[in-house]
């Protein structure tokens, strides 16, 4: 008994960066209560101090594989690394909605507590190794999402995104549980590395697929790849625009990472492995790069005939998360670097993206494509911004998108008998260049429309597109301290 | 290598083909002579008056939504209380740090109006959170 | 003598029960009740298999988390669902002030 308590007591520095999330959450609560510090400025400031200072501890966190609290977490660098994305993507999303028209400011302090409170969930998604740590933190980033995605409740179109979020999210999960209680039925054992060993001594094949699938089932619904992504472009087009540009970037690189490591300490068996299993990786990976191919194709076509920027960018959030599965079918450390290195150009680019729909949003008042016409006379700086932001989803160089891109088809290419994986994954590329051209047409060969608004842009939008566009450029030209430090990082 | 995907497709053809089968049999068994009558609330005898399907006071969802976050949480503490005599002192801290944290969101909604059954504008209607701005 | 079998079909009726009512029900909170039956399939899994086939206490803590996070779930959801009823009473009251004035 004492034993545990030791081990539990030691394991809680290495808890820090989420401890120290938990306490902003609970000030920020308390400082909304009392009248003297009841105002948006100091929610924020609490907020952004409080992911400042959770950053800082995951630093100071002295590297190396360990687990803590009995196997429910692993403090690696990979799950350092994402947690270091999960943070900086908060202070973005919350830095931009104290400007943005479309978040309640007398609500704003709630609105702060569950973007710290989706961070949080974020950070143990990316360190869960239990199928209990799983599902917990999975269910603390989508509740999370659900208030943030009903933020506005004066609009039924908030609360109806909400809505859909909630219905599908919440089924997904309960199939995700049912999956879980079945693998643990036949294993025994909670723990993701005694999964693999555990399913091999068990003789009921039909159930160990059902268990796995309906987990990956879960795990692919967060990411919003084929066949869970419907909910997608609803929910983004419902929310409130800081919250979509959340939803498709922190909840994605967080399931990402928890995808990884299932995959990886699940269902991997190292080559020359003793343990034969009725089944192994290989009939996963078969699944993976289906889904993946399915994923980008699909998000792709879908994309080409959309007229609202804000569904645009979800479909093309969605074909994103395609490209970034393909190197997950890959799973050796090669490809879970490629793709870690692609979600952190995704998290920069997409975030540019949403933030000019979002700055504009205030003198424009709509994100049809049709009121972007003849922004590059209008605006012309958030024009080019935009254009730098859009070529480089679409993976044109010399852009971090591009080397992205570029890592991603060399992982591809290294696993064998997967070329054709890497023509799909091409072909795709021409066909969001169209659609990403499309926007860049609108914006400078069309002319504005008879009483277009005046633009006029918040400074601090505008600090903050320039702070996402120099990485956007400067990690085009010069990647190499970032790709040395994400493959440093090893894999889950 | 697809033979286990194989098993899942045996799986959900026989649990489609298990509701079709129960659905055929009701259907080819149940007598169908639908008249008004049959449609009407049953109250004891008495003439019904009114629909069935009445308006609850707002009110009530929003008590009872609260009451269901904080009752839940009890489950966390019988197991606690079963074993805090052999764990001791550390087991009591940690228990009085979740209960702290629960304290928050009471005073929470508390403080934003919810427990209270008149909206402190005196207006006695619906909805004090749901008021918006 | 009641055995693991017997759980494991319970469970899989109720959960089956679940996506049932998730697929065809069209009412927001019948669709709630839908995924709490698959829920608790699943909690009722973990129960009996820490209970019968492994001897372990972790499946039965699994269940009791779930079922916290359930209640937590299912209240942010309702509070959804009363918020959209709001909005749409509120139009319609608007509707009826216009004609009046």
């Amino acid at each position: 008994m004492d034993s545990i308590q030791d081990h539990i007591i030691s394991s809680v520095h290495a808890f820090a960066p989420e401890g120290v999330l938990a306490a902003t959450l609970l000030l920020i609560i308390v400082a909304d209560l009392l009248p003297a510090t009841s105002r948006p400025g100091v929610s924020l400031g609490l907020a952004l101090g409080g992911l400042a200072a959770s950053a800082a501890a995951v630093v100071r966190l002295p590297a190396g594989e360990t687990l803590i609290f009995a196997g429910m977490l692993a403090t690696d660098g990979f799950a350092a690394t994402f947690k270091l994305v999960a943070a900086a993507v908060a202070a973005v999303v919350l830095v931009v909605s104290y400007r943005a028209t479309d978040v309640d400011r007398e609500h704003f302090a709630e609105y702060c507590a569950m973007a710290v409170a989706l961070s949080m969930g974020a950070y143990v998604m990316a360190a869960a190794a239990n199928l209990l740590s799983m599902f917990l933190a999975f269910e603390l980033v989508s509740m999370s999402s659900y208030i943030l995605t009903a933020h506005l409740k004066e609009d039924s179109k908030s609360s109806e995104a909400a809505l859909k979020y909630v219905v599908f999210s919440a089924s997904s999960s309960a199939v995700m549980l049912y999956g879980m209680s079945l693998v643990y039925g036949l294993t025994g054992t909670l723990v993701l590395q005694s999964i693999m060993p555990g399913l091999a001594h068990s003789t009921a094949p039909l159930a160990q697929s059902v268990g796995v699938l309906f987990i990956l089932a879960g795990l692919t619904y967060k990411i919003a790849a084929v066949p869970y992504h419907f909910w997608c472009p609803d929910v983004y087009e419902g929310a409130p625009a800081p919250v979509a540009a959340f939803l498709s970037v922190g909840p994605k690189a967080a399931g990402m990472a928890m995808l990884a490591r299932f995959l990886n300490e699940a269902l991997f068996l190292p080559p020359g492995s003793p343990i034969r299993a009725g089944i192994d990786f290989g009939n996963w990976q078969t699944a993976i790069v289906l889904v993946s191919a399915v994923t980008m194709t699909l998000g792709n076509l879908s994309a080409l005939r959309q007229t609202n920027v804000k569904r645009l960018l979800a479909y093309s959030s969605i074909a994103h998360a395609g490209y970034m599965l393909m190197a997950l079918a890959v799973i050796r450390p090669f490809g879970v670097a490629a793709m870690t290195f692609y979600v952190v150009a995704y998290a920069i680019m997409n975030l540019g993206a949403f933030l000019v729909v979002i700055a504009l949003g205030k003198s424009m008042r709509s994100e049809e494509l049709d009121s972007y016409a003849g922004l590059g006379a209008r605006a012309p700086v958030v024009a080019v911004l935009m254009a730098i932001f859009l070529f480089s989803l679409a993976g044109m160089p010399p852009t971090m998108g591009f080397i992205g891109k570029l890592y991603l088809f060399w992982a591809v290419l290294e696993g064998r008998g997967l070329a054709w994986l890497a023509v799909v994954a091409a072909l795709n590329t021409v066909i969001a260049l169209y659609y990403y051209a499309r926007i860049l047409r609108q914006m400078f060969f069309l002319p504005a429309r008879e009483g277009a608004a005046e633009i006029r842009v918040e400074p601090i939008h505008y600090v903050v597109l320039f702070l996402l566009a120099i990485p956007t450029l400067v990690l085009g030209v010069y990647w190499g301290p970032l790709w040395g430090a994400i493959s440093a990082a090893g894999t889950p | 290598m697809y033979l286990h995907f194989g098993a899942v497709l045996v799986f959900l053809l026989f649990s489609v083909a298990f509701v079709a089968i129960i659905y055929g049999i009701s259907a080819l068994f149940r007598p169908a002579n639908p008249s008004a009558e049959k449609l009407t609330t049953y109250e004891c005898g008495e003439i019904p008056f009114g629909g069935s399907w009445i308006q609850f006071n707002l009110r009530y969802y929003l008590i009872a939504l609260v009451f269901l976050i904080f009752e839940v949480e009890v489950v966390f503490l019988y197991p606690w209380a079963v074993v805090l005599r052999t764990i001791g002192a550390f087991a009591f801290w940690e228990m009085i740090v979740f209960l702290a944290i629960l304290l928050v969101g009471f005073a929470y909604v508390w403080r934003k109006g919810d427990l209270s059954w008149f909206t402190p504008s005196g207006s006695g209607h619906t909805d004090a959170t749901f008021s918006g701005k | 003598m009641v055995q693991l079998p017997h759980f494991l079909t319970v469970s899989a009726l109720l959960f089956a029960a679940g996506v049932f009512a998730v697929v065809t029900r069209r009412n927001a909170v019948a669709l709630l009740m839908g995924v709490e039956l698959m829920l608790n399939a699943a909690n009722l899994n973990f129960a009996a298999f820490s209970r019968f086939s492994h001897n372990a206490l972790d499946g039965q803590i699994f269940a009791m988390l779930s079922i916290v996070t359930a209640a937590a779930e299912v209240a942010v959801a309702l509070a959804i669902v009363l918020n959209i009823y709001r909005n749409i009473e509120t139009i319609d009251a608007d509707r009826a002030g216009d004609l009046r004035g």
